[in-house]
């Protein structure tokens, strides 16, 4: 049964539809990261005193690169999508927001791309 | 993301929401909003309580957590341009300031992740208790702290048995 008019509508009371997505990205990102960052935590603190050589050495097994790709994507993913929300939820101003929002996508984008093509040259040239 | 609690003082603001006589463009459409509606979240006008201040903690940690990652993927990224370099920028850890730095980014990593759990099990319909969420979320505080030590323990392993000789 309906209980809605196409009322809302006129009055522009209608969702978006696309908050649920954002919703489901956050959680599904999330749940990844326990684990990729429970990695992240051990490769960490087994690297301490962070030294050259034991670090490119450890990026070079196929396991840990593999692994680094992963938590790359998806922490600047649950990272872009987080600052988002913290952006519009408390800037008020369309055009500052507008502005955080855009400067948000590249910038998550740039840092993503840059470590992605760090761990890239490091595999394969060493 | 933040629960909603009947705020402890009675809300005088929020009874302020002005109801405007609405104006309408040529198609139709409004061009003011009907009425304006109250902006979430109204810090104003809650009193400092467990689940409040860790649902802004949750936020500002990850924001913390957000701009460190930059600084990581700028490390990453010095790895490429040789040990010298490189070298150059672990450095900058070892200084007191970036000791700091980093005991607060780990902090703000371990209470990111455990709360970030608690929010999980709330996303799939535990521990709405008033009771169950304060409990979990000192529980909370008390993880991410002692998480914190022991990895704190662990990387500075040798500095301790020094001081302790």
């Amino acid at each position: 049964m309906r209980y809605l008019t196409p009322l809302k509508k006129a009055k522009q009371l209608g969702s978006a539809k696309l908050g649920v997505g954002h919703w489901w990205s956050l959680r599904v990102s999330s749940i990844a990261l326990i684990f990729l960052v429970g990695w992240f935590i051990y490769a960490a603190v087994t690297l301490t005193p962070l030294q050259y050589d034991t670090a490119i050495m450890f990026l070079r097994n196929p396991l840990n690169a593999l692994l680094g790709i992963l938590l790359i994507l998806t922490t600047f993913y649950h990272g872009y999508l987080g600052i988002e929300e913290v952006i519009v939820d408390y800037v008020h101003c369309e055009c500052t927001k507008l502005g955080l929002l855009i400067f948000l996508k590249l910038a998550s984008v740039f840092a993503a791309a840059a470590s992605l093509f760090s761990i890239f040259t490091i595999y394969f040239l060493g | 993301m933040a629960v909603k609690k009947t705020p402890s003082k009675p809300a005088k603001s929020a009874a302020k929401t002005s109801v405007k006589t609405p104006t309408f463009g040529k198609t139709g459409k409004p061009t003011t909003p009907l009425r304006e509606r109250p902006l979430s979240p109204h810090l104003t006008i809650y009193k400092p309580q467990i689940s409040s201040m860790l649902s802004i903690a949750h936020r500002g940690t990850g924001v913390v957590l957000y701009i460190g990652a930059f600084v990581l993927a700028a490390l990453l990224v010095t790895l490429t341009y040789g040990a010298e370099v490189f070298n150059n920028a672990a450095l900058l850890i070892t200084t007191p300031l970036g000791q700091f730095a980093i005991l607060g980014w780990s902090f703000c990593l371990f209470y990111h992740l455990c709360n970030g759990i608690r929010h999980l099990f709330w996303d799939a319909g535990y521990g709405f208790k008033v009771c169950t969420m304060n409990v979990t979320g000192i529980i909370t505080v008390i993880v991410s702290l002692a998480l914190t030590a022991g990895a704190w323990v662990c990387t500075h392993r040798e500095l301790l048995e020094g001081a302790a000789q």
